[in-house]
């Protein structure tokens, strides 16, 4: 027996595996509204559906059962062909949707109850039943839908029309916990009914036992279908591939050789006569054939050739058709190896196994400057060695964080759709570089801002369909979301087609809030970054969405957060476009080590473009000024002076020119020392406070050393160039021959 | 929900279904309908009354034939009336004719 922490746990599987199937669900949801026919995607949901209610069952979580029980009748209903995905009913299985989550959401995992606001439900399954009313009115039920145009389709004689051609012949036969798993052959038989004509269909109850001593809920049938249609092989089996775990299943192509029908006789577990006969009445076979057969059955078969081949001998399919459908099914096939080779593991102990890696990566690196001070060459070799192996962990440990932003990103679909809904406005969400890998907890952190911009970009950015047309522009909005790779960060841009900026509006706004002085004369790229300044608002009418003034400086201290940076590009009447920089991960970086006198510190190494010498002379000491570097200014930050370090008595000093988008600057240090991998150790509370420095790491020799925050230095830089514009001696010498 | 009304003062003797027969309600439906034959053994010629019933999946049909097969054996007629819509589908679906209904209803 399981005990309450185990059944917990358990429990606790369940609600993560739930969450991701109702997301799945949700994806396929809205995939089916811009192309409702899409079979895949209806498979999809069903699947969904069908997995979630089955689990749910294991749990004894009955609402939850009934409710998915009445998305996945409706699925099915949609599956068969006889209802259609109009956007009214995606948009009601979407609040369906909303409500299984939310159900999922409230499950306790200590008792295993789970409330329910019944009246909600009620107002939902109405609703569907609504929908579901309509269609039965549609279709009579009684009518198998048929899509060929067989004249003899649905009666249950023998095909007269395709006779020459032959049927496929079926055989089934079920699994006792069949009908227990939620599965009703009926259904599909109806979905079979889809791919062409069911000639005949026989179910086949041999085995099953007497009234009294059956167990009505265990499965005790087969069924033999014979099936006039166009469809290949694999579709056939693709209509049973739900029960495949469920059933037996025979198929044999039209006019299959004598011998393959014997065989199927003899492999079905019912007496031969039983299915001989069912193949005699359906016209496959003749009588004088089957006797003829069976008595052949005792002498030993010539071996079976393989069905593709029997089906090209047969002049049945060119070459090609098998190689396609085995191909489908390759590749149908890896998809689900591929589903079932995925492990989910606790988030802690991955951060756990990174933070050991981290501590592997110092103590390798102690290893191998003690090999080398020691000087022993066969130590030094092997330290060597260990140094590379730790690398290559550490890159495929980082790796195990790494997730696609592709995920998040197809969430603002149902953003969209939703938002826009609401404000009757026409939008299209294009995505790219969903595959882009990013470290989960960023992704994590990400979705909130992201939804704020989104958001924003829907209410203010994009204008109504009238005022797009009166600009010249196509009546349906576009919003991008984009993430690529840009010099070891990822970027992540969201775009819209819409009004832009009002730079004028926000600097009226600015002043009124008492940010900026009116005297002030800033550059329209200054103004724009003030909607990230902390309780302020454009949006003349406040609506739900956004417009209350919070939102934009908690986007801004999200990405702080994450050592990242913000920036906006936007055109008055033709869009904007925020633009978020993060670094790849948080936890190990490639530093550049660099130290001024006795101090160390380490600058992330992709933000490094270039390195320079020079005299120290040249330099003067006060911490800010600007070199002329090949023909453009530079600005330049003196570290020493900038953290109160005593000032170098070097001769020679080094300039470490570090970008940051299209900014540039340079680091005044002493020494430099080369690449090296970082851990990054968070600074305690008492020194997070503290402007530019991003966290430390332990050297090899153990030596602590600080990492520098580059966007700080450059806001520092930034603020103290804007607050002495006038008096700077600049510039202090010319380099432009490097 | 399901309910069988087993009325046994009229010949032939009647077993309305009534609600829906599916893999819920079926192992309920079978100790109602054991019930009926253990109380009513010698009777010789029934009724099944599936007019009220509104939904019936492969595990309740599965049932019916299971009964009509028992009753065969013990041979004793049963004569089905009634189904519709939903039901009727099933039973055409599956091609259980040992449980079509001797008259068909005409169709709109």
């Amino acid at each position: 027996m399981l005990n309450g922490d185990q059944w917990s746990q358990l429990l606790q599987g369940f609600i993560e595996e739930a969450s991701d199937l109702i997301k799945q669900a949700e994806e396929y949801l809205l995939q089916l509204d811009q192309t409702p026919d899409d079979e895949d995607a209806i498979n999809g949901l069903f699947r969904a559906m069908h997995t979630l209610k089955g689990s749910a069952g294991l749990f004894s979580l009955t609402p939850l059962v009934s409710f998915t029980h009445h998305l996945e009748s409706l699925l099915m209903a949609v599956r068969d062909g006889q209802r259609t995905l109009t956007p009214p009913l995606v948009s009601l299985m979407l609040r369906c949707l909303d409500e299984v989550a939310s159900m999922v959401s409230l499950i306790d995992v200590d008792s295993g109850e789970l409330p329910v606001d019944e009246t909600h439900q009620n107002e939902l399954l109405a609703a569907l039943a609504e929908h579901s009313g309509q269609a039965v009115e549609q279709i009579p039920a009684t009518q198998v839908a048929a899509p060929s145009a067989c004249p003899n389709r649905g009666r249950l004689e023998k095909c007269a029309n395709c006779d020459a051609d032959g049927a496929w012949h079926i055989s089934l036969r079920f699994h006792p916990d069949l009908f227990r798993n939620g599965f009703d052959p009926a259904a599909f038989i109806r979905y079979l009914s889809r791919l062409g004509d069911i000639l005949h269909l026989d179910v086949i109850d041999a085995s099953l036992p007497s009234f009294s001593e059956m167990d009505p809920e265990s499965c005790y049938l087969g069924l033999e279908i014979d099936l006039c249609t166009d469809a290949s092989k694999a579709e056939i089996e693709e209509v049973f591939e739900f029960i495949h775990d469920f059933s037996t299943l025979r198929i044999l192509p039209p006019n299959s050789a004598l011998e393959d029908y014997l065989q199927l006789i003899h492999e079905l577990p019912e007496t031969d006569q039983r299915v001989g006969r069912i193949l005699v009445a359906s016209g496959l076979l003749t009588e004088h054939e089957l006797e003829q057969g069976l008595a052949l059955q005792a002498q030993a078969s010539e071996q079976k050739p393989q069905l593709g081949s029997v089906l090209v001998e047969e002049g049945m399919v060119a070459p090609q058709a098998v190689n396609a459908a085995l191909a489908k099914q390759q590749s149908a096939r890896e998809k689900r190896s591929l589903e079932s080779s995925q492990i989910r593991v606790a988030a802690h102990k991955l951060d756990e196994l990174i933070n050991l890696v981290g501590e592997l990566v110092i103590s390798a690196a102690g290893a191998q400057l003690r090999a080398q001070s020691h000087g022993d060459a066969g130590c030094v070799e092997t330290t060597q060695t260990v140094n590379q192996h730790v690398e290559l962990i550490r890159e495929a440990a980082l790796k195990l964080r790494m997730i696609e932003i592709g995920d998040t990103f197809n969430r603002f679909h149902r953003v969209v759709r939703d938002v826009s809904q609401q404000l009757g406005k026409n939008i299209r969400l294009e995505i790219r570089g969903a595959d882009t890998e990013l470290d989960k907890s960023v992704i994590d952190k990400l979705a909130d801002p992201l939804t704020h911009l989104v958001r924003n970009a829907i209410d203010h950015g994009i204008e109504s369909a009238e005022d797009r047309l009166a600009a010249g522009k196509p009546a349906e909005g576009q919003l991008q979301l984009n993430a690529y790779h840009e010099s070891g960060q990822i970027v992540i841009e969201v775009a819209d087609d819409g009004r832009g900026l009002n730079t004028e509006r926000i600097r009226q706004k600015a002043i009124d809030r008492g940010l900026i002085d009116p005297q002030a004369n800033l550059a329209e790229h200054d103004i724009h970054a003030l909607i990230f300044a902390a309780g302020f608002s454009t949006a003349d009418n406040v609506s739900d969405l956004s417009g209350r003034g919070v939102g934009m400086d908690v986007v801004r201290s999200v990405i702080d957060g994450l050592r990242g940076s913000i920036e906006i590009d936007s055109v008055l009447g033709a869009g904007c476009t925020f633009r978020i920089r993060l670094p790849l991960t948080l936890a190990i970086i490639d530093g550049f080590l660099i130290s001024l006198g006795e101090e160390y510190f380490v600058v992330p190494l992709d933000m490094v473009t270039e390195c320079l010498e020079m005299d120290a002379g040249q330099l003067g000491d006060s911490a800010y000024g600007y070199l002329n570097l090949r023909g453009k200014p530079l600005p330049c930050i003196s570290l020493a002076a900038h953290f109160d370090l005593p000032a170098s008595r070097s001769k020679r000093r080094n300039i470490v020119v570090v970008n940051q988008g299209r900014q540039q600057a340079g680091l005044v240090v002493d020494n430099l020392h080369g690449e090296l991998q970082t851990v990054i150790k968070p600074l305690g509370l008492l020194f997070q406070h503290l402007q530019g420095i991003g966290g430390s790491t332990i050297l090899g020799n153990g030596q602590v050393a600080l990492i520098l925050d580059i966007p700080s230095l450059f806001r520092h830089l930034q603020n103290h160039v804007e607050a002495s514009a006038g008096d700077l001696r600049q510039p202090r010498m010319d380099i432009s021959g490097f | 929900m399901f309910d069988v009304r087993h009325d046994s003062q009229h010949q032939p003797e009647r077993l309305a279904l009534v609600g829906s027969l599916t893999i819920y309600e079926v192992r309920q439906a079978h100790e109602a309908l054991l019930g009926a034959l253990v109380s009513s053994a010698e009777t010789r010629h029934w009724l099944l009354d599936l007019s009220e019933l509104e939904e019936l999946d492969s595990a309740g049909a599965q049932l019916l034939l299971a009964l009509q097969r028992h009753l065969a054996q013990q041979q004793a007629r049963l004569e089905v009336t009634g189904p519709a819509g939903e039901v009727l589908g099933m039973l055409e679906l599956l091609r259980l004719q040992p449980l079509y209904p001797d008259v068909l209803p005409a169709k709109a």
